[in-house]
């Protein structure tokens, strides 16, 4: 049944490499049933023993037949393939395919196929979103260099479900693109460059050209990244760290007790990486007496020597 | 007094407001220099087991105050300990937080000390000191004191984000009678001068970003700098709910008269909730977090579903007019059901229960198309047993269900109180 089996690289995540395989099975009107979609990485760990020797001389050029998308489909689909769930591939292929076949389909906002994608779509947004806010940096002392810039280095550890280490970086560019950071993830680090002129001015720092960027126009800065981390290459706990666990512990009410909300916006899988979730459980433990012991507590009169009455506002 | 002491206090002195919102402002980055950015909407870094985010860092400048609002942690005649933060205190401690991505910005409130316009001045001094020496271009959110000069409330709309003046409470009397110090009218006013800003700024920016730009050949096209914008964020309030005798129809019409009247962002309830040391004169009770709630669900389908004041309180017994503790506030009005999916105009979809803004929206869209269809209301990821009784389409219809003397035991929220079982402890 399966004719096809088809290994894409690394992670999986390459839009134009989708893109060109998906053009090619079109152009022999391969149906979707007939394709199997594997990835480098999943082989590497878990290989499929039941699949195929995978086609490689495949990618031939071929008579072109027309293919036909809505313009934001192709955004769409690429954010799609950010999503970790090892059905993407094909499911994005079946929809491709139906939508040659239905042209109505694409208005179609109900559809189980267009449902689905749009789920998946929304879990790398949420997963974006939830970066952005659970990023937390540490500084180390660094030294300074006129080629990376001054101040400590800050660096965070961080573990992303979705492959959505690229699509979070310009949001850290653009907000701390005169400090100098860190992103380190079991995937892939990054490392922000505030003073560096261009790329090639890095390479005694061992970035490589094709795995660096410089991202704003008219200013120096280069981002570049790497292989992945582990969690003990990030810096321990430092002293200013203690504030924020005193902010957090001092901003919470304990008369009104909301877990469940809390887990909801704050699911339990970021919590190894957030430093403040270490005070949850004994706050919640303390909290029910806290708030019993502010009804319990009789009202006080007052100790303090009050200031006079505040006059009539001056006659002006 | 050591930092981490005073930063203890202080948050416990603030932590009574709700608000905590750091979105709707303008587009910003620290790519031409300084630090930080907004990106129109907000994040929330981290929350707390109340359930509340943590988006800004939210403390007073000082708890010390001369003013005796009963509901207050900070009152004068309170007996909590006290503490101030000196300017660059508060400026060092929001950088820091920041470059640790722990929050979007400040939120700064204070007591009243010496007087209206020392205390404004000081508020006004953190935030120009984080914006022109430091290049902060994070989120400032100032509580303004409503009584200050009016040309402190003018530089204070220059330097932040969203400016709030809190209305304390939904009736002039309750104000009158809980907080003794504070005049409503004088709210009102410094409302309105912050609503009148506000608008003159953004008209002025309009009319900058309108004018036409004639270059020569070959020149770059330039544009003149527009102004800089007043409070992009807008202005908010916060109401307490639960502490006077006013009901959640009188609250609701306030609002309401806010949103029209002064253009607010929006409207915070605070659910009365108690404090250490607190005086006589309140009911010390749990805090009503349900008829908060109610509330917030409220002001939202008054501001995203177009429902309007009357339509959502009628009158109940006594004639209080009160939200229903159990039940949705959409499900004030049996006779508007079933609605047929197919053929009902987007306001009546976005009055059944369970439909959102998004889901209507879908519907809309895909029913140009084709009928909607049984199959499609399960496509909507939307729960079930709340939505299936009011609505029809091709191959579902509700039948007698909405008259079912047991549906409004089945649409009682969870949410609302449970009996719960006496503590040990």
């Amino acid at each position: 049944m399966a004719a096809h089996t088809l290994i894409l690289p690394g992670d999986g995540t390459d839009f134009a490499h989708w893109r060109g395989l998906a053009r090619w099975l079109w152009a022999q009107q391969i149906p979707p049933e007939e394709v199997i979609w594997l990835t480098e990485d999943t082989q590497a760990v878990a290989p499929d023993l039941f699949a195929p020797a995978p086609e490689v001389s495949a990618l031939t050029s071929l008579p072109g037949r027309a293919l036909t998308v809505p313009r934001t489909w192709l955004a769409e689909a690429e954010q799609c393939l950010l999503n970790s769930d090892p059905s993407r591939f094909a499911l994005l292929y079946r929809l491709l395919w139906r939508m040659q076949h239905e042209p109505a389909l694409r208005h179609d906002l109900l559809d189980a196929d267009q449902v689905q994608i749009q789920h998946w779509i929304k879990a790398v947004r949420r997963e974006v979103h939830k970066t952005h806010a659970f990023v937390r940096f540490r500084p180390v002392a660094l030294d300074d260099d006129p080629l990376d810039g001054s101040g400590p280095l800050y660096v965070a550890w961080f573990e992303p479900v979705h492959h959505i280490v690229h699509a979070a970086a310009p949001f850290f560019v653009k907000r701390f693109a005169n400090m100098r950071w860190a992103i380190l993830t079991p995937q892939c680090s990054l490392r922000w460059w505030p003073e560096a002129p261009d790329i090639a001015a890095l390479a005694a720092q061992g970035v490589l050209p094709g795995a660096a960027v410089q991202p704003l126009k008219g200013r120096p800065g280069v981002l570049s990244w790497g292989p992945g981390a582990s969690a003990a290459d990030a810096p321990d706990p430092d002293a200013g760290e203690g504030l924020w666990l005193t902010y957090y512990a001092h901003i919470f009410n304990p008369a009104r007790l909301k877990v469940a909300a809390m887990c909801k916006e704050m699911p339990r899988k970021y919590w190894h990486n957030l430093p403040e979730t270490q005070l949850i459980s004994p706050l919640i433990q303390a909290a029910q007496a806290r708030s019993a012991a502010m009804l319990a507590n009789a009202p006080t009169t007052t100790q303090r020597r009050l200031p006079r009455q505040p006059q009539a506002q001056d006659p002006g | 007094m050591e930092l981490q002491t005073k930063l203890a206090i202080l948050a416990d002195a603030a932590k009574y407001d709700a608000s905590c919102s750091s979105s709707g402002s303008a587009k910003r980055n620290a790519v031409a220099g300084g630090i930080g950015s907004t990106e129109g909407a907000g994040i929330c870094h981290s929350y707390t087991p109340d359930g509340r985010c943590i988006s800004l860092l939210k403390i007073l400048l000082t708890n010390f105050c001369v003013y005796d609002c009963k509901y207050c942690i900070n009152r004068v005649s309170s007996n909590i300990p006290r503490a101030r933060f000196a300017v660059a205190e508060v400026v060092n401690l929001t950088l820091d937080f920041y470059r640790r991505n722990c929050i979007e910005g400040l939120f700064l409130s204070s007591g009243i000390i010496r007087s209206s316009n020392y205390t404004m001045e000081q508020l006004v001094g953190v935030a120009r000191t984080l914006r022109l020496e430091h290049g902060f271009k994070g989120y400032i959110h100032l509580k303004t004191i409503p009584d200050a000069d009016p040309g402190l409330l003018a530089e204070a709309g220059l330097y932040a984000d969203r400016l709030s003046i809190n209305i304390e409470l939904p009736t002039v009397q309750g104000l009158a009678q809980l907080a003794p110090e504070k005049s409503s009218a004088t709210i009102h006013q410094a409302m309105g001068q912050l609503h009148d800003h506000i608008a003159t700024s953004k008209a002025e920016r309009k009319d900058a970003s309108r004018a036409s730009v004639i270059s020569m050949p070959q020149s770059r096209r330039t544009r003149p700098t527009a102004p800089r914008a007043f409070a992009p964020g807008g202005q908010s309030t916060q109401m307490i709910v639960g502490a006077d005798g006013a009901d959640d129809g009188d609250i609701i019409v306030t609002s309401s008269q806010l949103y029209t009247g002064y253009r607010l962002r929006r409207v915070y309830y605070s659910a009365f909730s108690p404090i250490p040391d607190a005086t006589a004169d309140l009911p010390l009770i749990a805090p009503p977090l349900v008829r908060e709630h109610r509330l917030y669900q409220a002001d939202w389908l008054m501001r995203f579903y177009g429902f309007e004041a009357h339509e959502i309180v009628p009158a109940g017994a006594q004639g209080k007019r009160m939200l229903s503790l159990d039940h949705d506030p959409k499900l004030a009005h049996r006779e508007r059901f079933p609605v047929n999916l197919n053929t009902a105009p987007r306001e009546m979809l976005l009055r059944v229960p369970g439909l959102g803004v998004r889901s209507v929206d879908k519907l809309l869209a895909v029913r140009r198309w084709r009928q909607l269809r049984s199959a499609d209301i399960e496509q909507l990821r939307v729960p079930m047993n709340k939505l299936l009784p009011f609505v029809e389409c091709q191959g579902w219809s509700p039948g007698r269900s909405l008259d079912d003397p047991m549906l409004a035991a089945k649409l009682v929220q969870p949410m609302a109180p449970k009996p719960v079982q006496a503590s040990l402890f």
